[in-house]
């Protein structure tokens, strides 16, 4: 059970949440949480987080010579998916969270899909995970072009979410599965 | 759609006025529950989740609303999904709620327990109560899958948040439910479940394997189907969730003082719960129907459509047993006769729980060794009682057992109270374990199950090596096969992640097979780390694994003091990614022996990366297309490596073990030659990460130092201070960053030890 899904923006300049979803409780906050209702700790800890992949894809991208044209460039070729940027980073346990966090992130030109795991979660399904991920809110909201659309269709996000990454699970899904809940969403979307 | 257009939405978002928010709330309430303006509902719900999500301090709710909100959530219209779980979504949003809002809330909690209930349930005593209600609940065998999962979720989840909730009985009786589920899935497809056609015949493909042949052994993640019967997901769920499940109710269990029985687990309770006939599986629906091959219960049932499903399941586990006795790896006979029996009572005739379970346990303790002799009489005295508290020994009691294990620490004793908890699901995680080791050597047919392939070796090997925590009688068989698993991945570079996973199994248990893993971990820090430090995954991978074994890698292997130039490449490649970890990592890598080493190493960093990058660029360059080398000193990077007197330079600086000198003699002419790249992006960001450590050395020096290694020191640090004045080009970087650090720390040293000197 992953702790958070987040989807960012990786625009130069400063880092947009576009959309969020918490699982379970955080163990630590929850004491913090009391008595401060107007703080929200919980979304400064997500904005931290986004923000550090942020920086982190900035980096990347200064690193391997691409400019944010060409991979805006690359999203507008129909039916094929750009090349992704996979990091992981390591919240260290009392940085945000009580325990050790891992934050596993796949993102390109624009947009960032980036899980909050714990730390014995498999970094490998997490991956696989993001990366359907990626594809159905490619197929369903058009997120790499249009990103802010996560945040103005919520429902689908949260839709999306409950199927592939239910109940924040990372579940080991071959790709029949993958096809049976991608029949599933079909049918729920249109309703 | 631009960074701007971005920005303007979450402004106008987070400018919205409470009069605003007030409005939407207020036609929405209105809305709320109209079938005919269902759409109008949706368009405010997605607007008011916008804004409540882009605002920085959180908003209050009208109080209609959120009696609304809850209310969705808590009947969740199966054909209005969607907007249930955007009413969800928000109503996170504005947690924790008013008081006045538990009465409500309360009524959420006799609901199916679920992972919503982590969050939205506040004290710990509802918790508790779902938890024992989940537990419960889990024992009914007729439940729809997705309940299951939301039950086995949420204890998941209740392990993780809160693991002072678990108990003994309550865990043991999850494992039998999560075997069954693991071991006990159909081996047919289900049906299409989309098919119009009321006169089809449903024919009885059995699922297959990766490559496409039919499977005959334990369905697992990895058995292909065109549809999957609900057993079938419940175990690809389960299993998901497996490892989770073991390492958090361990840890539970083992922090847990004494293991509490609770009154009430009883399964004659299932009655009490009007609202779990809510969940059970009906033929009637599409879904559940065709999806089901459990057993049937009743004898009467033959009629219905999941009839087929269990005539086809006898020959299945008939073809297992059968299996399991010609299986070429040896077993141990008490595993064996555990496996066979669990496989008889298995989801079958699991409806008699009770009885069957305490026929299981009585089979274990026969075949248990005298020295759990003292469960057997616990057990024995207990056996009438309901299943879920045969093993609520309290702590308290052991020591007064006629038990030699009495004398034994607290801390064993509670290890091995705990490892008795798991033993039911222990044998079944390696057998499932094992058989997904084997679907792995398959090639799979569709390419997008590569993937999937490489992360169920890892998490089987992860499972594994947690098992044999648990419980260290099954260390030689599971050492077994993944020695053959570690030949495979070692002999070609083909699975770093993989070799790692196994490393940390050997690092764990490699004692109790007297097997020395020197070899392999010199492995991975020499050849597999120096040609994947540029992998992103791999680098990762090797650098948790640094943190998580840092006292044996230090002191038991060695590793750090021979391999730190190496695994410094790491963070050569990826000063941004790694620089706080390495400040964790780097007091390991310094003894009296290294440190000085160390030194020079972190000042030399930036070289590294340079020397790494022209590496890297002249893997696919045709080295004739160069002009001639000249005997002038080089200008260009790339001019030094392809002459032969500066080669060795980039050698030195991408070395892999320490102890072959310090620094080389003309740095000065390699800092000039290299002008060229210095101000690459990651050999600029390299300088401000090197600074960092520099600092951290100094710190750890300052801590430990001794006369005679600041004697050593002192030379070394004027030399550096030379070689900075010296050089404009590339120091100014250094005399940003590092000099700040060196003369402050250094004055520390020095101060520091001005009396010992004396």
């Amino acid at each position: 059970m992953v702790h958070a899904f987040i989807l960012h923006t990786l625009f130069p300049g400063s880092c947009k949440v576009l959309f969020y979803k918490i699982y379970g409780r955080s163990g630590c906050t929850s004491e913090d949480n009391e008595g401060t209702d107007s703080a929200r700790p919980e979304r400064g800890n997500i904005d931290y987080i986004a923000s550090q992949v942020h920086s982190e894809f900035q980096f990347r991208r200064s690193v391997t010579n691409r400019s944010v044209e060409e991979e805006v460039q690359s999203l507008s070729q129909e039916d094929q998916l750009p090349q992704f940027e996979l990091g992981f980073l390591r919240l260290p346990a009392e940085a945000l969270y009580s325990e050790e966090k891992i934050v596993v992130w796949l993102g390109t030109g624009n947009t960032c899909f980036t899980l909050v795991c714990h730390k014995n979660e498999n970094r490998t399904i997490a991956e696989h995970v993001l990366k359907i991920l990626i594809r159905c809110t490619q197929d369903y909201l058009r997120l790499l072009n249009q990103p802010a659309e996560a945040s103005l269709k919520g429902e689908r996000m949260c839709l999306i979410l409950s199927r592939f990454l239910p109940d924040g699970t990372l579940v080991f899904m071959n790709h029949r599965v993958v096809r049976s809940i991608e029949r599933e969403l079909e049918l729920l979307i249109k309703t | 759609m631009s960074l701007a257009l971005i920005d303007k939405l979450h402004l106008q978002a987070r400018k919205t006025s409470e009069e605003d928010v007030g409005k939407i709330c207020s036609s929405l309430t209105a809305l709320f529950g109209v079938p005919e303006k269902s759409s109008e509902a949706t368009a405010l719900m997605r607007q008011l989740f916008f804004i409540l999500q882009a605002k920085e301090t959180s908003t209050r709710l009208p109080s209609g609303l959120i009696f609304n909100l809850i209310n969705a959530v808590m009947v969740r219209d199966r054909g209005r999904i969607k907007e249930c779980l955007l009413c969800e979504r928000i109503l996170q949003e504005v947690f924790p709620l008013d008081k006045k809002f538990d009465p409500e809330l309360a009524k959420l909690n006799e609901k199916i327990p679920s992972p919503i209930h982590l969050w939205m349930c506040q004290d710990i005593e509802s918790l508790s109560k779902l938890f024992a209600k989940a537990v419960r609940w889990l024992k009914a065998q007729d439940l729809e899958w997705e309940a299951e999962r939301k039950l086995f979720t949420f204890l998941v989840g209740v392990a993780l948040i809160h693991p002072d909730l678990l108990s003994a009985d309550r865990v043991r009786s999850v494992h039998e439910r999560v075997g069954s589920w693991l071991l006990g899935a159909g081996l047919y497809q289900a049906p299409n479940p989309y098919s119009s056609n009321p006169f089809r015949k449903d024919q009885n493909n059995p699922v297959t394997e990766v490559d496409g042949t039919p499977s005959n052994n334990i369905f697992t993640v990895l058995s292909i189907g065109q549809y999957y019967t609900d057993d079938q997901l419940v175990n690809i769920f389960s299993f998901s969730m497996l490892y989770q499940w073991i390492s958090n109710s361990y840890h539970g269990l083992l922090i847990n003082n004494s293991y509490p029985m609770e009154p009430g687990d009883d399964a004659s309770d299932l009655e009490k719960d009007d609202e779990l006939d809510l969940y059970r599986s009906q033929p009637q629906r599409i879904r559940s129907s065709s999806r089901s091959s459990h057993v049937s219960k009743n004898s009467d049932d033959t009629a219905s459509p999941t009839s087929v499903a269990s005539v086809e399941k006898t020959p299945v586990t008939k073809t297992w047993s059968a299996d399991l006795s010609k299986s070429s790896r040896p077993r141990t006979p008490v595993r064996k006769a555990q496996s066979l029996v669990t496989e008889g009572d298995g989801d079958r005739f699991s409806l008699s729980v009770t009885s069957t379970a305490s026929e299981r346990l009585t089979t274990e303790f026969k075949n248990s060794s005298p020295s759990d002799t003292v469960w057997l009489t616990e057990s024995g005295e207990t056996s009438e009682r309901p299943v879920s508290t045969q093993t609520t020994l309290s702590l308290s009691e052991v020591p007064r057992s006629p038990n030699p294990k009495a004398a034994m620490d607290t801390e064993e004793v509670k290890r091995e109270l705990t490892k008795h908890v798991f033993e039911p699901l222990i044998g079944r995680t390696i057998d499932y374990c094992f058989r997904l080791l084997d679907q792995c050597d398959r090639k799979p047919k569709n390419q997008s199950d590569v993937e999937l392939l490489n992360a169920c070796q890892l998490e089987t090997v992860k499972l594994l090596e947690f098992v044999c925590r648990i419980d260290g009688a099954q260390i030689p068989r599971v050492f077994r096969e993944l020695k053959r698993l570690m030949a495979n991945c070692t002999q070609d570079d083909r699975n770093p992640k993989l070799l790692i996973a196994i490393l940390q199994f050997l690092v764990n248990h490699s004692k109790a097979v007297a097997y020395d893993c020197q070899q392999e971990l010199n492995k991975l820090f020499h050849g597999v780390l120096s040609r994947n430090f540029d992998q992103t995954a791999v680098s990762f991978d090797i650098v948790m694994f640094v943190l998580d074994n840092l006292e044996k890698l230090t002191h038991q292997y060695h590793v750090m003091a021979i391999y730190f130039p190496n695994i410094f490449k790491i963070l050569a490649w990826n000063p941004h990614t790694f620089i706080s970890d390495f400040q964790d990592i780097l007091p390991a890598m310094m003894s009296s022996v290294t440190s000085l080493e160390v030194f020079h190493t972190l000042v030399d960093l930036p070289c590294m990366t340079v020397a790494l990058e022209v590496i890297e660029r002249t893997k696919h360059l045709d080295f004739t297309s160069l002009q001639p080398v000249t005997d002038e000193q080089p200008t260009r990077a790339l001019d030094a490596f392809k002459n032969a007197m500066f080669r060795p330079m980039f050698n030195f600086f991408t070395r892999s073990e320490g102890g072959h000198g310090d620094t080389i003699d003309r740095l000065d002419q390699f800092h000039t030659s290299i002008q060229d790249m210095v101000d690459l992006p990651r050999v600029l960001v390299c300088y401000q990460s090197a600074a960092l450590l520099l600092r951290t050395w100094f710190s750890v020096i300052l801590e430990e130092v001794d006369q005679d290694f600041v004697s050593r020191l002192l030379p070394v640090l004027t030399g550096a201070y030379r070689s900075c004045v010296r050089h404009t080009g590339i120091q100014e970087r250094y005399a940003e960053n590092h000099s700040r650090e060196h003369s402050a720390s250094a004055q520390e040293v020095s101060s520091d030890c001005r009396p010992t000197a004396r």
